[in-house]
């Protein structure tokens, strides 16, 4: 069982998690030819260790999270808001309560 | 105004149902229930969250995950923009600020407490409900039976909030598992 610590909600359980792909790719312009979309989409490293991955908390607050995580033995080492206005809200709603 | 029928009419009769003895868990339905959403953006959340704590005679916005609330209303952080307003209608809010919007008739409220209620919703949630994690006030969203629900610890009892599609389909839910504890349906 994977188990993540949103930055929201806290620690929750994998099965209120939708898994939203990898995270490291660079997306080219919508106007980029079809060979750079082609490998965009469906090319994939098959990590097998860390990985960037995106995820969202769609049973959750429905926010969609970068994961740092270990493909093997699941340990997640990472866990940030993928949108940085979030990021800056929990961030300074942790400053002020601390 | 219309007439507001419960999404549960018709398949909810008061009673003693289950196990003999002390009944476990209570459950009833919240009647007319009055719930606006109301979502910010990044840079307005801290004065939509201030207008709001206000609108309930309360000097600061619930953090993630809490609620705060009044004789006059309640406000519960539901999503890191995103607020739920209880018992009131929301404030003028601009549209640069945030918006509101009226989910009264989306959601159904199932209020569950009694002495094993904490114990009841742990077979039904993925949820840490032990008092030191989810004391008083505290609020989270997640599913049961895949389902979108919200809980909010209200006065040692919690609301249970289910989309009003889903509302029978969990009320059954509910009922078979509550039968084991012993249920009072008022
Ligand atoms: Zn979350």
């Amino acid at each position: 069982m994977i188990r993540i610590d949103c930055p929201f909600c806290g620690l929750r359980d994998h099965s209120e998690f939708s898994y939203g792909g990898d995270a490291s790719i660079n997306y080219p312009p919508l106007d980029a030819p079809a060979e750079q979309w082609h490998d965009a989409v469906f090319l994939r490293e098959n990590i097998r260790g860390r990985q960037l991955e995106t995820w969202q908390h769609t049973s959750g607050c429905r926010m969609w999270l970068n994961v740092e995580r270990d493909t093997v033995s699941h340990e997640i080492f990472a866990v940030w808001p993928a949108h940085r206005g979030y990021g800056r809200v929990l961030h300074a709603e942790k400053e002020n309560t601390e | 105004m219309a007439n507001r029928l419960s999404a549960l009419a018709g398949h909810y009769s008061p009673g003693r149902f289950g196990a003999e003895g002390q009944a476990g868990v209570h459950l009833s339905v919240v009647a007319d229930l009055r719930l606006h959403q109301v979502a910010a953006w990044p840079d307005s959340l801290p004065a939509v969250g201030q207008l709001l704590a206000n609108s309930i005679g309360q000097a600061a916005k619930p953090g993630p995950g809490c609620a705060i609330s009044s004789e006059q209303g309640a406000v519960l952080r539901i999503e890191p923009l995103k607020f739920w307003l209880l018992n009131l209608d929301p404030p003028t809010i601009e549209a640069e600020q945030g918006c509101s919007l009226d989910l009264s008739h989306s959601r159904t409220c199932v209020h569950i407490d009694g002495p094993q209620a904490q114990e009841f919703l742990g077979r039904l949630l993925p949820l840490d409900l032990r008092a030191a994690a989810f004391p008083d006030n505290r609020v989270a969203s997640s599913a049961l039976h895949h389902v979108g629900v919200t809980l909010w610890h209200r006065g040692g009892g919690y609301d249970l909030f289910i989309p009003r599609g889903f509302a029978v389909s969990i009320w059954e839910v509910l009922h078979a598992t509550a039968l084991q504890f012993g249920l009072e349906i008022s």
